[in-house]
C-alpha cells in the first residue's frame, strides 16, 4: 500500500478514553484480542499519549498497515469519508494532495518525532453506560438500562464495571490533563447518554471556570432528555457540535431505540434543531443503520436534507454482529438498497469535484448527506448477506422481544418471509 | 512513497504560482508585481507570469500600478497555486488601495494603487480556510479557525 493510504495523522493529537476508563489512540479504533490495555488506574492520560502511542506513530510512520485501522479502510472502500481523512484534514492535509500538505502541515515537526511531548488537542470522552435508553443494537457497557435488562435476561453474568468517572482521583487527574493542555481544541462526549451523566456537566463547569470556553464541545445525544440547566452552561462555549441520534423517522425508531417513541424523539429533534440553529451550533443526525432500520434511512437523510443539518455515523456497524445490515438476505437488501437509490436520484447530483472531506462544511451539507447515503448504497449493493448472522440474531431479538413484549413484525410485517424460515416464532 | 522518510525534503517542495494578467491599453501603464518581495514584472509586455515560493510560505503578492487614466485597466485574470485559483475566486480577501478611494474588492484595477493579497498565514493553511476545510489544529495553540 502507498503510505498515502495508511497514514493517519490522529496518534499526533487526538486519543479517547472508554467507558471502562481504557484508552484508545483513535475513536474509530477497532480492539485486537489478547492486546495489553493501558486504563487510567494503571497510567496517567499523558503517559498514555506521549508514551504508550509511540509504536503506533512509529508505524504510521513506517507506512505499517494497522489492524486497528480496518474500520477506516472499510469507510474508505466504499467512498464514505473515513474517520481517517477527517483527522488528516484537521492538520491540514488532503489526500488528493498528500505531499506538499504534509510537509506544509503545521503538525509536520512533531510527525518527525514519535515520543510526544504536547497534550492531545483532540478527545472523545466516553462518560459511562449511564443511559435511560436501551437501543436494541448497542450493549451493556454503553446503557446501564440496557445492562438491568440483560442481567434479568441472563445475557450477561455481571454488571459492567463502573465508569471510570465514578472514581474521584482518576476523574480529578483527567481533568487536570485536559484543562492544562495548551493546544485543546475539541472535546466529543459520549455516553450513555450525557445529558443525564453527571461528570459531562461538572466538566462543563470546570472548563467554564477556567475560561475554556473557546474549546469546542461536541457530544451527542438520545432524543429522550432536554435539560435546560446543560443548555446554560452550553450556551457559554462559543462552538458546540450536536449530534441528535435517530435511526429513522418512522416507527421502526421505536423499536431499534427503545423505550423511546418516535412522536417525543421527533419533537425533541425538532427542539433541538431550532435551539442549536438560533446558538450557530454545528449539527449533526447520528445514526447507526442496522438490518432493522436501513430500510428507512432515507427517512433521515431527508430530514437531514431540508433541515440543512449533516447526517454522520462513525462507521458500518460490526458489533454486535447479528445487527449488521448483512444479515439481511439479498432480496431484503435490495429492497433496501433500491428505496434508497431512488431517494438519492430524486436530489441534485453533487459535483464530482466537490471532495469536501470537511462533513460539517455548511456549505457542503446537502452534497455531504448525498455522499453519506451513496456509501450506504454502495455497502449494501456489494457487501454480500452473511447467513451465519441469523441464527444467533433471531436468539437475540426472541429473548428480549419477550421482555418487551413487541415484534419486529409489528414494523416490517413483511421480514416474516426470511425471519420465519430462520426459526422466528413470535407473533 | 513508501513511509515518512521517503518525504522529500522541505525545502525541495515548491508550489507553482502563476498569475495571468490582462491589461488594456499597456503602453500607458507603470506596473510592477511582486511577489513575496520579489519583483517578478515591471516592464514589457508578457504579462503571463510564473514563480515558484516554498511549500511553507506566505504568499503576499502585489500589484502596483501607476498612470492610469480613463482608457486603460488591469484584470487579474487568473492567479493560481499548482493549478488550484487563487483569484479572483477569493477576490473578496484581496486588498486594492487606491486614489479613487474606493477600496472595494476587486479584480479589475483602474486606479494608481496596490493591489494585494496577503494570506499571513503559510498558504496552503489559507487555502484550507477559504475552502471550508474546517479546523486546522496546531501543536502548540488553539485551532486556527
Amino acid at each position: 500500500m502507498k503510505f498515502k493510504d495508511t497514514f493517519c495523522s490522529s496518534p499526533w493529537f487526538h486519543m479517547r478514553i472508554t467507558n471502562q476508563g481504557y484508552y484508545n489512540f483513535c475513536r474509530w479504533q477497532t480492539t485486537k484480542n489478547n492486546t495489553l490495555r493501558r486504563n487510567i488506574k494503571d497510567v496517567t492520560p499523558t503517559e498514555y499519549f506521549q508514551q504508550d502511542m509511540v509504536g503506533i506513530r512509529e508505524a504510521m510512520k513506517n507506512g505499517t498497515p494497522i489492524e486497528e485501522c480496518g474500520l477506516c479502510m472499510e469507510m474508505e472502500s466504499h467512498g464514505k469519508v473515513s474517520g481517517r481523512e477527517k483527522q488528516l484534514l484537521k492538520t491540514g492535509i488532503e489526500l488528493d494532495n498528500f505531499e506538499k500538505t504534509t510537509i506544509a502541515s503545521p503538525f509536520y515537526h512533531e510527525f518527525k518525532k514519535v515520543t510526544s511531548d504536547i497534550l492531545p488537542s483532540d478527545w472523545q470522552i466516553d462518560l459511562g453506560n449511564y443511559c435511560n435508553g436501551a437501543c436494541v443494537f448497542c450493549d451493556p457497557k454503553h446503557s446501564s438500562t440496557l445492562a438491568g435488562e440483560f442481567l434479568k435476561l441472563n445475557l450477561i453474568s455481571e454488571p459492567p464495571s463502573p465508569s471510570w468517572c465514578s472514581n474521584d482521583v482518576q476523574f480529578d487527574e483527567f481533568i487536570n490533563t485536559i484543562i492544562s493542555s495548551s493546544s485543546l481544541a475539541y472535546l466529543h462526549f459520549i455516553g450513555g447518554e450525557t445529558l443525564i451523566t453527571p461528570a459531562f456537566k461538572k466538566i462543563l463547569i470546570t472548563l467554564i471556570e477556567h475560561d475554556l470556553t473557546d474549546v469546542t464541545i461536541g457530544f451527542t445525544t438520545n432524543l429522550m432528555v432536554w435539560d435546560d440547566s446543560i443548555n446554560a452552561l452550553l450556551m457559554k462555549f462559543d462552538n458546540v457540535n450536536l449530534g441528535l441520534s435517530i435511526e429513522t423517522l418512522s416507527a421502526v425508531n421505536d423499536y431499534a431505540r427503545y423505550p423511546s417513541k418516535i412522536e417525543n424523539a421527533k419533537m425533541i429533534l425538532d427542539k433541538w434543531v431550532k435551539f442549536g440553529k438560533e446558538h450557530g451550533w454545528l449539527m449533526q443526525i447520528r445514526i447507526t443503520p442496522t438490518w432493522i432500520t436501513v430500510e428507512d434511512i432515507d427517512s433521515v437523510f431527508e430530514y437531514a436534507y431540508h433541515s440543512l443539518i449533516g447526517v454522520e455515523s462513525c462507521n458500518y456497524i460490526h458489533e454486535p454482529s447479528y445487527m449488521r445490515m448483512d444479515v439481511l438476505p439479498s432480496e431484503f437488501k435490495n429492497q433496501a438498497a433500491d428505496r434508497l437509490e431512488k431517494w438519492i436520484k430524486s436530489k441534485e447530483k453533487p459535483n464530482s469535484t466537490d471532495n469536501t472531506v470537511n462533513i460539517r462544511n455548511p456549505s457542503t451539507v446537502r452534497s455531504n448527506i448525498i455522499r453519506d447515503a451513496i456509501s450506504y448504497l454502495s455497502y449494501l449493493r456489494r457487501t454480500p448477506h452473511d447467513p451465519l448472522l441469523i441464527p444467533k440474531m433471531i436468539d437475540f431479538i426472541t429473548t428480549i422481544e419477550t421482555n418487551r413484549g413487541n415484534s419486529i413484525l409489528d414494523y416490517k410485517p413483511h421480514y416474516e418471509k426470511f425471519l420465519r424460515p430462520a426459526g422466528y416464532r413470535r407473533s | 512513497m513508501k513511509n515518512f522518510y521517503d518525504l522529500p525534503d522541505i525545502d525541495e517542495v515548491k508550489i507553482r504560482i502563476d498569475i495571468d494578467l490582462v491589461v488594456d491599453n499597456i503602453s500607458d501603464i507603470d506596473m510592477c508585481v511582486v511577489l513575496n518581495g520579489v519583483i517578478l514584472y515591471d516592464k514589457g509586455n508578457t504579462i503571463a507570469l510564473s514563480a515558484d515560493i516554498g511549500v511553507t510560505d506566505i504568499l503576499n503578492l502585489e500589484i502596483h500600478v501607476n498612470n492610469m487614466s480613463d482608457c486603460n485597466s488591469v484584470h487579474i485574470n487568473d492567479i493560481s497555486a499548482d493549478g488550484v485559483n487563487i483569484m479572483p475566486t477569493h477576490n473578496y480577501l484581496a486588498k486594492y488601495t487606491n486614489v479613487s478611494g474606493k477600496d472595494t474588492p476587486t479584480n479589475v484595477l483602474e486606479f494608481d494603487g496596490v493591489w494585494n493579497i496577503n494570506t499571513v498565514v503559510p498558504l496552503l493553511h489559507w487555502m484550507h480556510g477559504v475552502n471550508g476545510n474546517g479546523w486546522l489544529l496546531n501543536p502548540m495553540n488553539k485551532k486556527e479557525k
